[in-house]
């Protein structure tokens, strides 16, 4: 990437343009390697990953956060040296628990080799099945991740999965380093907004899943809407007066209009024949989003039409086509999951407040160190939404009028009002609208192109930045405690999943541990955690007859119960079963002749009934 | 043969040559970690990279985030296909990628030198 930094003063001291933020990124990438070995994950405490990080580390982020801030203020340095800072940047946040931890992060990613998993063994996928249908009814990234896998001979996705965030994250710095330029020519805006979207971006919505994929397609989609297709002539007074009988009104769009085309860059918009190849490129990706993510096509046709309204992409044919695209895909593809789904989701719409609490957990029931990370997330959110407001009215008093910004900011915050996907709706916003977040909120710093002559520049970027940073890295590693498993863990769900006939029921402690990975659709889960107060309460004070009656139920072939060293750490966390009750579940059932272990390791222990000879007539296996 | 004539056939011959490498190294199964090594950034880059080429772009950058981008969507949509169809073939599907590839990559030589230097001449603007 070439993000070139066109130089704009003279500084009262002389900065050697390329040798010394080089030596800063090889002296803070060298802290990085050698903190590496001093990392362990098993020691992590109630602040996740944070806790067990080496102080050498944060001393090699600062460093390549303070030299990233200088090579963009004195923009004297060779263009690839900023992209050399943000790539560092990205190894050392999203390779860092790839390498350390040694198996796949998030329970979630583990589901996702599941589903690809299912797709190598039957050759398709089944719309209609009971658990994760809405995998198999948008199954594109797995049907790609399953071509990938097979064609590279391995046996499943696990081989490359842990190495998806720093993957995304590298694509993402392409296509968004395309969409900023779309959105103005000065290079130190460009630049800066790159760097604070990868210090801000904790949503970690970057991991082996459809919506890392569906957000980096829907990015360059953007840029191409604002590149490529951009830059329509805006309408006259008359038409618009026509439109908005309020002559003041009209008057005052029609200035803005002109003003954004005015200074919006849109110097690339392709004309005839070109223009119509780009929007049949568009329509292409849009189709791969459209199968592959429920949301991201939603996204992508909102802010589309957006742009289209305020004249930012000249093609009003594009959100048409979209909207027939994806109503396509959900009456056919999606078909099934639509039908049992659709009632749900028309009752919700509206219920913005709902959706947003939803999104907010009650975090009364939290251990302290997460109470301490959500309360990081909600400030970090709000800060950089607040900022990136200042930041836009920044602009506009610069004479800025940044109409593609705007709408790629404002128009993720349109869904809310639809549904509250999965509780997930308010983050799913706060990742759409970063990268206009990120540009605003870096105008800050540079609202034109002359500003910025005082060496005050540098140092607020600076700070501006690590505070953030600071913010993302409690966010961002505060739930690793959780997030990450053993190879124990794993063993134990492979165990289960390979000895395991169909229709066996699976008692969890909670849906944390690597799960659902291996013939997953064999089960009925039943995760403790998930169950209402009053199931809940059964079980934890009965345990034993409470697990009796449910496995001894004639309607499973078999019955298994694992409980595992991730799922303990997860409700303690969380709070979501009382103190310590899955370890006293472990040690009746361990206690109860009634039960017996089938196989057990230092992190995970799987039961069966003791008069259950069918599939788990084994002896206790100790495994590595 | 001059720089501009050599530089417009890196390309095409490096994409007909992965082509032809990630089908061969499926069909005989080499191996992980070498298979992997060729099957991974054929699909990952080299469809897209066939077609994008062809387009009127302005640098390395946008070349290889469109050449990805197209990749992804190709890899996506050929798998697609064979799920629907009820055909699944991981080595029918890298055969299909690889004759886009191929076929991307034969438009780019017959384009030949002359785009190549308008591409040029739209870089250094």
């Amino acid at each position: 990437m070439n993000v070139a930094v066109t130089d704009v003063r003279q500084g009262h001291w002389s900065w050697p343009p390329t040798t010394l933020p080089l030596v800063a990124v090889v002296v803070a990438a060298s802290l990085w390697i050698s903190s590496l070995s001093a990392i362990d994950p098993g020691q992590m405490t109630d602040l996740g990953l944070l806790s067990v990080l080496p102080v050498r580390f944060y001393a090699g982020l600062g460093l390549l956060l303070i030299s990233a801030c200088a090579v963009i203020y004195y923009g004297r340095a060779h263009p690839a040296l900023f992209t050399l800072h943000v790539v560092v940047l990205i190894g050392m946040i999203h390779g860092t628990p790839a390498w350390v931890y040694g198996t796949l992060r998030y329970s979630w990613a583990w589901k996702h080799v599941g589903i690809v998993d299912y797709i190598q063994r039957h050759g398709a996928v089944d719309p209609a099945v009971s658990v994760l249908p809405a995998y198999h009814n948008w199954p594109g990234f797995f049907a790609l991740s399953a071509l990938l896998t097979e064609g590279a001979g391995f046996e499943n996705p696990l081989a490359y999965a842990s190495w998806a965030p720093v993957i995304f994250n590298l694509l993402n710095l392409g296509a968004l380093t395309l969409l900023l330029r779309s959105l103005t020519r000065d290079r130190r805006l460009i630049a800066l907004a790159t760097l604070l979207f990868f210090v801000t971006n904790w949503v970690g919505q970057d991991y082996f899943a459809p919506q890392a994929l569906g957000y980096f397609l829907h990015l360059v989609i953007l840029a191409i809407c604002t590149t490529w297709l951009g830059a329509a002539q805006p309408p006259s007074l008359h038409t618009i007066r026509r439109l908005l009988l309020w002559r003041r009104l009209a008057a005052a769009v029609h200035a803005v209009l002109h003003r954004a085309a005015a200074t919006e860059p849109g110097d690339r918009a392709a004309k005839g024949p070109m223009a119509r190849g780009w929007a049949i490129l568009v329509l292409l990706l849009f189709a791969a989003v459209v199968t592959s993510h429920q949301l991201t096509p939603v996204m992508t046709i909102i802010t589309v039409t957006g742009l289209v309204l305020v004249r930012r992409c000249r093609d009003w044919l594009l959100p048409i086509l979209m909207v027939a695209l994806f109503i396509g895909w959900l009456a056919t593809g999606a078909g099934t999951f639509m039908t049992d789904g659709l009632a749900s989701l028309i009752a919700s719409i509206g219920q913005v407040t709902d959706h947003v609490n939803s999104s907010l957990r009650d975090a009364s029931r939290f251990s302290a160190g997460q109470v301490i990370v959500s309360l990081v997330v909600r400030a970090l959110t709000l800060a950089v939404w607040t900022l990136a407001f200042l930041g836009a009215i920044r602009r506009w008093r610069a004479g800025k009028r940044d109409l593609s910004a705007w709408v790629l900011g404002a128009a993720p915050f349109v869904p809310l009002v639809g549904d509250s996907y999965g509780g997930e709706i308010l983050f799913r916003t706060f990742l759409f609208s970063l990268p206009a977040a990120a540009f605003f909120v870096a105008a800050l710093i540079y609202p034109r192109s002359r500003q910025g002559r005082t060496k005050g520049a540098a140092v607020p970027s600076a700070l501006l930045s690590g505070l953030l940073l600071t913010g993302f890295l409690f966010s961002y590693y505060g739930k690793d405690r959780q997030y990450y498993f053993t190879s124990q863990e794993a063993a134990a769900t492979v165990y289960v999943a390979t000895h395991a006939p169909p229709g066996t029921l699976l008692v969890e402690g909670s849906r944390n541990y690597p799960s659902q990975f291996k013939n997953y659709e064999n089960f009925i889960y039943v995760p403790i955690a998930r169950e209402p107060a009053d199931s809940q309460a059964r079980v934890v004070a009965d345990p034993v007859g409470t697990f009796v009656r449910w496995m001894s139920d004639a309607r499973y072939n078999d019955a298994y119960i694992i409980l595992t060293r991730g799922q303990k750490i997860d409700t303690e966390s969380l709070g979501s079963l009382p103190p310590g009750a899955l370890s006293n579940i472990e040690r009746a059932l361990r206690h109860s002749p009634r039960f017996r272990v089938v196989f057990a390791n230092d992190d995970a222990v799987v039961f069966v009934l003791a008069s259950d000879k069918q599939g788990s007539g084994q002896r206790e296996v100790s495994a590595q | 043969m001059n720089l501009g004539a050599r530089t417009h056939l890196f390309w095409p011959l490096l994409l007909i040559t992965a082509a032809l490498a990630a089908v061969f190294a499926a069909y005989f199964r080499i191996g992980p970690p070498l298979q992997a090594a060729i099957v991974f950034p054929f699909v990952l880059l080299c469809p897209g990279m066939a077609l994008a080429r062809l387009l009127p772009l302005r640098g390395e950058l946008e070349a290889w985030v469109l050449a990805v981008a197209l990749s992804l969507t190709l890899g996506i949509l050929v798998a697609l296909a064979m799920l629907i169809a009820g055909g699944w073939s991981p080595l029918g599907g890298l055969t299909s990628l690889a004759a886009v590839t191929l076929y991307g990559a034969v438009l780019q030589l017959a384009r030949g030198p002359v785009q190549h230097r308008q591409r040029l001449g739209a870089q250094s603007r």
